[in-house]
C-alpha cells in the first residue's frame, strides 16, 4: 500500500479513462446487430451491481486492498491464494489490452514496425508512470481527461456535420426479438468493459473521503457506458450493421468517412492519439494493480522497486499470450469471458462479500466503520 | 561481475571528496575581536585587506568626548555625502558633553546623541565588522573602546529604477528591480503597505556573504513553507552567490528536471501579486531577479499584464498562449512525423506540393529539421551576445537570409523553414523565459522520437513529460495544481482569467489558511438607472 | 532510482532508436497514385492502370520547371489485385501508395463481366481509403480514360471527382459513389448499387499527349455519361436523363435539377429550376401487398418563361404548381418502373422494408428483386412551391404582346 490519498475527482476521471480507454476503439455487443448500444446498456446496469458488490467488500475493510482483505476474509493462506489468483489475472489482462493495442497500431499505421518495439515502448512509459505511484498517474489522468473528452466532443461534431449519421441504419430495433440481448450481454459486455472495474478493489482504499466514492464510481462507470453506448449507436448510424461486424475498429472506419468542408478529412491520427491515451491508463492501473499486489503478497515495501521487471515480464507475455490477432480475438470472445471474467469477477467476489458479509453480522456493528 | 564493483568504487571516491570539501571555505579571520587601542586596531584592518587603498582612513578628533577618533569606510560604496555632512560634521563639531556625562556610557552618547545618521550600530566581532564595512558602512573606531560603531551610509552608484528589459508591459507599472537589495525589498515594501510583510535577512556564501532576504505576509503565507524556505537557505554551503540562480538550484526541489519549480520576476508587481497569495519571494543581493516560491506551472504562462487588462482579452491570449506552447513543444515533430509516417493524414494537393518541394532536397526530413533548429539556436545564441543594434538586424536578417538562401541551394524545402520560423516564434511568445528554455529541448527529444515512431512517438513523448510534470512538487505543492489536482475554485486563473470580482479565493494549496481575497458583491453594479439616452 | 536502471533504460531505449526506422517513408520516396484503372485483358487477366502525380509538376509555383506532363500512367498485368500493386513496384521507380487514390475506373467490360472479386482487396487494405470514388469507363478501357489529359485540372483524376461532385448538385444525373457505398449495396439484399459513368469524347489517341492541352477545344475531354445499375456485382445496364435523376432523388442525394412543362399549347415554356428537394419513401401495406409512397418536397423558381404569363399572380402560380406536380410524379415514376422492369431495385426500397416489417421482409427477401420489387405498387406524389421568378416577374414576352 502506497501512501497516497486520491480525491474523487481523480477516482472518477480513473474510473472513465480506464472503463472507455480500449472498449471505445472494439466492437462491443455487435454480435447482436443493430441492437448492440442495448446490450452496452444492459451490460451497465448488471455492471453497477457489480461495483456495488465490490464497493461493498472494500468499506468491510477499509484501508486494506485486495489482496489484503481476501486474506481476513478467506484466511492467510487461502486468501494469499486467491491474492495471487487475482494478481496473475489483473497481469494477464494487462497484457491483452496491450496486446490489442499494439495489434490496433500495427494494423493501420505502423505495419512494418515489430510488435514487440510499439509494446515495449508503451510499458517502458507505463512503467514510468506506476513507479511515481498512484497519485501522479491520477493526477496525469485530469490531464488527459480533459484533452480526450475535448477530442470527443469535436469528433462527435464532426461526425454529425459530416452528414454521416443515418438513423435508419438502426432499425428495426429488437429485429430478433430480446434474446440476443440478452445473451450477448451476459456473454459479453457484462465482464468487458463493465465488470473490470473489480481492478479498483485495489485503488479504492486510497479514496481522501471514501463514502462518497460510491456514487462517484457508480456516476463514473454510468457515464463511461453511456459514452460507449453512444459510440456504438453513431457507429451503427454510419457504418451500417454489416462493415461493424466485419472491422474489427468500427470507430476507425467512422471517422475515416469524415469529409468536411473539403479540408476536414484523413482525420484517422486523432483516433490514433485517444486510442495511445485510452489504452495507456487501462493498461496503466491493470498493471499498477498487478505491481501493488504482488509486492503486498511477497511484502515488498517499495512497490516502484517492482515496476521494471514485472514491467519486462508484461512485454513477454503480451507477445505470448497468441500468435494472431484474430486467435487473440477468438480467445477473447469464447474462452476468456467464461473461465475467467466470470469467475474473478462475478463468482469470486460474490462469494468474499458473502462470507465477509457473514462475519461482520458476527462482529457486530464494529465494522461498520 | 564487474558492473557493481564499479558502481561501488565510485561511490567511495564521491564520498571522500564530500568530505573533504566540508571544510576550509571560509576565510579565517585570525583575531576574532576589536581592542581598545585604535592604533592597533587600525593595524588589524589594514592588515587583513591587505592595505588595499580603497578603504579610507579618516582620522579625527571627537569634540564631544575629546577622544582620537578614525571613520573606516570603502570609497565607492558610500554616499560621501552623508560621511562628510552628517557623521564628520556631527563627530568633529559638536561641542564636548563631557562634564555632564560620565565615563561609563561614552559610547552611548556617542551613539545615541552626537552622531546624526539614521541606522547606527555597535560592532565587536570582526567579521561583522567586516560584513558592514563591505557593505558600504561607515565604521566608527574610538581610541579606548573595544567596540565600534557602524553607520549606515549605503551609497555608490547603482542602476536607476528602470523598467525591466525582460518583462515588458503595455499597461503596468514601469519599474523593475534593481541590483540593490534594499530597493528592492523597498518597490514591494511600497505595494503592501501592511505590516504583516514580514522580512527576514541573512548572509549566504562564505566568501561573497551575500546580502539574502525573505519577504511573506505573515497570515497569509504558509508557515511550513516559509520554515522550509528559511532551512533549504541556512543549509546552502557554497563560497560564493553572485546570482538569485545559485540559490535556486540548490533550493529547488529536483535537480534533474527540465522544468522550473521556482519562479523568478525582475518587476516588483508581479512580486508583490504573488506574496499576496500567499507565497515566499526571496531577494538576492546583486541581481534584479527575485525568486518566489513555491511555483506551480500554470504560473509561467501568465503574465503581469494579464490582470490589468479585462478578462476576455486576457482569457483569449492565455488560450493563445497554452497553444503556442505545443506548437513550439511539438512544432517540428508533428512535420517530421506527418511526412514520413502518416502522409495519408495530409490533403492530397498539400502533400503533391511539399513532395514537389522535397524532391530537390537531399536529406530526409528529420535530418533538415535538426540542421534548421540547431541553425536557429545558433542564430539565438548569436543574436543575444552582439551588441543590441546590431544584434537585432543580424537575428532578422540572418534567419531571413539563410533561410532563403538554404532553399535555394536545395539544403532544405521552404515547408520546413516555415515550420521552423513558426516554432521559433511560437516560442518567443511563451512569457516566461525559464519555460521557453524547457520547451527549446524537449523539442529536440520530440522531434527524435517522431522521426523514429511518428505520432505514436510524439504521443508517447507528451505521455512521459506529462507523468513528469505531475510528479513534481515545489515545496511540497504538486506541480500541477489547480489543473491536476483538480480544484475547481482556483480554476478561475489558469487557462481563463475570470473577472477580478469572481477570483475569489487564494490558490488553495499555497495559502491554506487565509482564503478569501474579494468580498461578497463585488461584481459591477448593474446601471439601469441613470441611463442618459437624451441631452 | 539508483544509478543501475538509468543505464539500463537508456540501453534499451537507444538500441530502439539506432535499430532503424521501420516503417518510415520519405516523401521523396513514395507515388502518389491518384487513380487506379481496372480492365480485363483477353487471357483473362486484370490489367491496373495506376495514375502517378508527378509532383514537381503539379505544384503551383515555378519550383523546377513545370513543362513535363503532370501525370504518368503505368500498367500492369496480373491475377489479382495484390500482386498487381506489388508488380507494379518493377515500373514505378517508388513505393506505390495508395492513401491518396481518390478514384476507382472500371472498365466496361471488366464491370459487365463481374466486379465482386475487386472489392475484397480494396475494403480491406489499410492504405486505400473507403471514401475513395468509383466510376466505370463507359465505352471504353478504364486505362484510356486514365491516360486523358485535361486543361483545367492539373490532375485527370480531380477531374472526374469534381465533376462528379457539381453535377450531383446541379443536374441530378449522376450521384458521388464511394467504394463504401458499393460494398453497403452488394451486401444489403434490399439495395442495389449504381456506379456513374464517364466516357471519353473525341480521339483519345491525342487525348494523351500534350497537343490535347495546346488547343482551346480539346481534341478529346472526359464527360459523366449515365448512371450504371449493378446487379450482382455486374454491370446490367446504363440509364441516363429522367431515369437517372430519378434515383438521384429518392436517394436524397440531388439537389437541384430543372424541369420543363408546357404551358398553353407550347412545348418547353416554362422552366423550373429546383433548389432544394427532399424526398421520403415509405412502405405500406396496401391489402396485405406491399406499396411504396413517395413523396417529394421540391422548392424552386421559375427560371425561364418563353411565353407571356402573369407570374405575380398566385393563383397562376398555383396551376404552375400542379402542371409541375404532374410532370415530377410522372417522370419519377417512369424511373421506378423502368428499374421494376429490368429487375433490380437500386433505390433501397427493400431497405426500406425491412426497417418497417421486419418479419415480413425475411420472406420477402429471397427474390425481392424479381418478385417483390417488380410488383411494388408505386405512388409518387409530388409537392411544389415556387417560391421566387429570379429577378424578373413578368416575361418580356408579356408586354411585347401588348404592342
Amino acid at each position: 500500500m502506497e501512501n497516497a490519498k486520491l480525491t474523487l475527482y481523480q477516482l472518477f476521471v480513473l474510473i472513465l479513462l480506464f472503463e472507455t480507454g480500449s472498449s471505445i476503439v472494439i466492437t462491443l455487443g455487435i454480435d447482436a446487430n443493430q441492437d448492440a448500444w442495448m446490450t452496452i446498456l444492459l451490460g451497465l446496469a448488471l455492471g453497477l451491481i457489480l461495483f456495488l458488490v465490490y464497493y461493498q467488500l472494500s468499506s468491510y475493510y477499509p484501508n486494506k486492498i485486495l489482496t489484503q482483505y481476501a486474506k481476513n476474509i478467506a484466511g492467510p493462506f487461502l486468501g494469499s491464494i486467491i491474492g495471487y489468483l487475482y494478481v496473475i489475472y489483473f497481469m494477464y489482462l494487462a497484457a491483452r489490452v496491450l496486446r490489442d493495442f499494439g495489434e490496433l497500431l500495427l494494423t493501420f499505421a505502423y505495419s512494418e514496425t515489430p510488435l514487440i518495439i510499439i509494446n515495449a515502448i508503451m510499458v517502458l512509459t507505463i512503467v514510468y508512470g506506476v513507479s511515481k505511484g498512484i497519485e501522479v498517474m491520477a493526477r496525469t489522468g485530469e490531464l488527459f481527461f480533459i484533452f480526450l473528452y475535448l477530442l470527443a466532443i469535436v469528433g462527435f461534431f464532426l461526425i454529425l456535420f459530416a452528414g454521416l449519421i443515418d438513423i435508419n441504419n438502426l432499425k428495426p430495433m429488437f429485429a430478433n426479438g430480446i434474446e440476443p440481448i440478452i445473451k450477448v450481454t451476459l456473454k459479453q459486455t457484462m465482464y468487458v468493459p463493465f465488470g473490470e472495474v473489480i481492478v479498483f478493489s485495489m485503488i479504492l482504499p486510497y479514496l481522501n473521503h471514501f463514502k462518497k466514492g460510491r456514487k462517484i464510481g457508480l456516476y463514473a462507470i454510468s457515464l463511461s457506458g453511456i459514452n460507449l453506448a453512444l459510440t456504438t449507436v453513431i457507429n451503427v448510424a454510419v457504418l451500417g450493421v454489416d462493415v461493424n461486424k466485419r472491422s474489427p475498429f468500427p470507430l476507425l472506419s467512422t471517422i475515416q468517412l469524415i469529409k468536411v468542408a473539403e479540408f476536414l478529412e484523413r482525420l484517422d491520427v486523432f483516433f490514433m492519439l485517444a486510442l495511445i491515451m485510452g489504452c495507456f491508463f487501462k493498461i496503466s492501473i491493470y498493471f499498477y494493480a498487478s505491481v501493488v499486489g504482488i509486492s503486498d503478497l511477497l511484502k515488498v515495501k517499495e512497490h516502484k522497486k517492482l515496476a521494471f521487471p514485472l514491467g519486462i515480464i508484461l512485454i513477454l507475455v503480451s507477445m505470448m499470450i497468441a500468435t494472431s490477432y484474430p486467435e487473440h480475438i477468438k480467445e477473447g470472445l469464447n474462452f476468456v469471458p467464461l473461465y475467467l471474467h466470470l469467475p474473478m469477477q462475478v463468482i469470486l467476489p460474490l462469494f468474499l462479500l458473502v462470507v465477509s458479509f457473514f462475519r461482520n453480522r458476527k462482529k457486530g456493528t464494529k465494522a461498520d466503520k | 561481475m564487474t558492473l557493481p564493483s564499479f558502481w561501488k568504487m565510485n561511490r567511495k571516491k564521491r564520498i571522500n571528496s564530500a568530505n573533504r570539501e566540508k571544510s576550509g571555505q571560509s576565510n579565517d579571520i585570525p583575531q576574532h575581536i576589536l581592542v581598545t587601542n585604535l592604533e592597533s586596531n587600525l593595524k588589524i584592518l589594514r592588515n587583513i585587506t591587505g592595505n588595499s587603498s580603497d578603504i579610507i582612513i579618516r582620522r579625527l578628533m571627537i569634540e564631544a568626548i575629546h577622544r582620537q577618533g578614525a571613520i573606516v569606510y570603502l570609497d565607492g560604496l558610500v554616499n560621501t555625502d552623508i560621511i562628510s555632512e552628517s557623521l564628520m560634521e556631527s563627530l568633529i563639531h559638536e561641542k564636548s558633553v563631557m562634564n555632564e556625562y560620565s565615563k561609563a556610557n561614552l559610547l552611548q552618547i556617542i551613539q545615541e546623541k552626537i552622531i546624526t545618521v539614521g541606522d547606527i550600530k555597535t560592532v565587536r566581532q570582526l567579521d561583522e565588522l567586516f560584513h558592514h564595512l563591505l557593505s558600504g558602512e561607515a565604521i566608527i573606531l574610538i581610541d579606548g573602546f573595544d567596540t565600534a560603531l557602524s553607520a549606515s551610509t549605503r551609497g555608490g552608484e547603482i542602476r536607476q529604477v528602470q523598467e525591466p528589459s525582460t518583462e515588458l508591459t503595455v499597461r503596468g507599472p514601469r519599474d523593475g528591480f534593481t541590483e540593490s537589495i534594499r530597493t528592492n525589498t523597498a518597490l514591494v515594501r511600497r505595494r503592501i503597505k501592511n505590516p504583516n510583510l514580514w522580512l527576514e535577512s541573512m548572509k549566504i556564501g562564505k566568501v561573497t556573504k551575500t546580502d539574502v532576504n525573505i519577504m511573506y505576509i505573515h497570515g497569509i503565507a504558509d508557515e511550513a513553507v516559509v520554515s522550509e524556505v528559511r532551512n533549504r537557505l541556512k543549509k546552502i554551503d557554497i563560497d560564493s552567490i553572485l546570482e538569485s540562480g545559485y540559490i535556486e538550484q540548490f533550493i529547488e526541489d529536483k535537480t534533474f528536471t527540465i522544468f522550473p519549480t521556482i519562479y523568478h520576476s525582475e518587476r516588483p508587481d508581479v512580486i508583490a501579486a504573488n506574496i499576496l497569495e500567499g507565497r515566499v519571494a526571496i531577494f538576492v543581493d546583486g541581481t534584479p531577479f527575485v525568486m518566489v516560491a513555491p511555483a506551480l506551472f500554470i504560473q509561467f504562462f501568465q503574465a503581469a499584464e494579464d490582470y490589468y487588462s479585462r478578462s476576455d482579452i486576457s482569457t483569449a491570449i492565455r488560450f493563445l498562449r497554452v497553444i503556442v506552447f505545443f506548437i513550439s513543444l511539438i512544432g517540428p515533430a508533428t512535420y517530421v512525423a506527418v511526412t514520413t509516417f502518416h502522409q495519408e493524414m495530409i490533403p492530397t494537393l498539400l502533400v503533391i506540393t511539399i513532395t514537389a518541394q522535397r524532391e530537390a532536397v537531399p536529406f530526409p526530413a528529420i535530418i533538415e529539421a535538426i540542421i534548421m533548429e540547431v541553425t536557429f539556436e545558433i542564430l539565438r545564441e548569436a543574436g543575444l551576445r552582439l551588441p543590441r543594434p546590431i544584434g537585432q538586424a543580424v537575428s532578422i536578417v540572418g534567419a531571413l537570409v539563410i533561410g532563403q538562401a538554404a532553399v535555394q541551394a536545395g539544403l532544405v524545402s521552404p515547408a520546413m523553414v516555415i515550420v521552423v520560423s513558426i516554432t521559433a516564434i511560437a516560442s518567443f511568445a511563451t512569457p516566461s523565459f525559464a519555460i521557453a528554455i524547457s520547451a527549446r529541448l524537449i523539442r529536440f527529444i520530440i522531434m527524435l522520437l517522431a522521426a523514429v515512431l511518428g505520432f505514436y512517438g510524439v504521443m508517447i513523448g507528451l505521455i512521459w513529460i506529462a507523468i513528469h510534470l505531475c510528479s513534481l512538487r515545489s515545496f511540497g505543492v504538486p506541480y500541477m495544481s489547480p489543473i491536476a489536482p483538480l480544484i475547481r475554485k482556483n480554476l478561475l486563473d489558469t487557462v481563463i482569467r475570470a473577472p477580478i470580482w469572481l477570483m475569489k479565493e487564494r490558490p488553495r494549496l499555497i495559502s491554506q489558511k487565509n482564503m478569501n481575497r474579494v468580498g461578497r458583491a463585488q461584481y459591477p453594479p448593474e446601471i439601469n438607472k441613470g441611463e442618459k439616452n437624451e441631452d | 532510482m539508483k544509478t543501475k536502471y538509468p543505464l539500463l533504460i537508456i540501453c534499451i531505449i537507444s538500441t530502439v532508436l539506432i535499430s532503424g526506422c521501420w516503417g518510415k517513408k520519405e516523401l521523396t520516396d513514395i507515388a502518389f497514385i491518384i487513380a487506379v484503372g481496372l480492365d480485363k485483358a483477353e487471357d483473362g487477366d486484370y490489367i491496373a492502370s495506376f495514375q502517378i502525380v508527378n509532383p514537381g509538376n503539379v505544384a503551383g509555383s515555378a519550383q523546377s520547371g513545370g513543362q513535363g506532363l503532370p501525370v504518368a500512367v503505368y500498367k500492369t498485368k496480373g491475377k489479382d489485385l495484390v500482386s498487381l500493386a506489388k508488380l507494379g513496384s518493377k515500373r514505378v521507380s517508388r513505393r506505390l501508395y495508395f492513401a491518396h487514390t481518390n478514384l476507382v475506373v472500371i472498365g466496361e467490360e471488366l464491370a459487365k463481366e463481374g466486379m465482386l472479386d475487386l472489392f475484397d482487396a480494396l475494403e480491406r487494405d489499410k492504405e486505400f481509403r473507403i471514401t475513395t470514388s468509383i466510376v466505370i469507363a463507359r465505352n471504353g478501357t478504364a486505362e484510356d480514360l486514365l491516360k486523358i489529359l485535361t486543361p483545367i485540372d492539373k490532375i485527370p483524376a480531380n477531374k472526374i471527382i469534381k465533376t462528379i461532385l457539381f453535377t450531383e448538385k446541379t443536374i441530378g444525373e449522376n450521384i458521388d459513389v464511394n467504394v463504401n457505398d458499393v460494398i453497403t449495396g452488394f451486401v444489403s439484399p434490399g439495395r442495389e448499387p449504381v456506379i456513374n459513368g464517364f466516357s471519353i469524347y473525341g480521339d483519345k489517341n491525342i487525348g494523351g499527349t500534350m497537343t490535347n492541352l495546346s488547343s482551346t477545344e480539346p481534341s478529346a475531354y472526359l464527360g459523366a455519361n449515365g448512371l450504371g445499375y449493378i446487379k450482382n456485382g455486374k454491370l446490367v445496364d446504363w440509364v441516363t436523363g429522367d431515369n437517372a435523376k430519378t434515383v438521384g432523388f429518392i436517394q436524397n442525394k440531388t439537389r437541384s435539377t430543372s424541369v420543363q412543362i408546357p404551358w398553353k399549347g407550347k412545348e418547353n415554356a416554362i422552366v423550373y429550376s429546383i433548389q432544394n428537394q427532399h424526398t421520403d419513401s415509405k412502405p405500406s401495406l396496401q391489402n396485405g401487398k406491399p406499396s411504396i409512397t413517395v413523396n417529394i418536397q421540391s422548392e424552386g423558381i421559375i427560371a425561364q418563361a418563353d411565353l407571356p404569363i402573369d407570374l405575380t399572380d398566385p393563383l397562376v402560380l398555383n396551376k404552375l404548381n400542379q402542371q409541375l406536380e404532374t410532370a415530377i410524379e410522372e417522370k419519377v415514376l417512369q424511373g421506378i418502373k423502368r428499374a421494376q422492369k429490368d429487375r433490380y431495385d437500386v433505390f433501397g426500397f427493400g431497405e426500406m422494408f425491412y426497417r418497417k416489417y421486419p418479419r415480413m421482409w425475411n420472406d420477402m427477401k429471397k427474390n425481392w428483386n424479381d418478385a417483390g420489387f417488380k410488383n411494388l405498387q408505386i405512388k409518387v406524389k409530388a409537392k411544389v412551391y415556387i417560391r421566387r421568378s429570379e429577378l424578373r416577374n413578368k416575361p418580356f414576352l408579356s408586354n411585347m404582346d401588348n404592342n
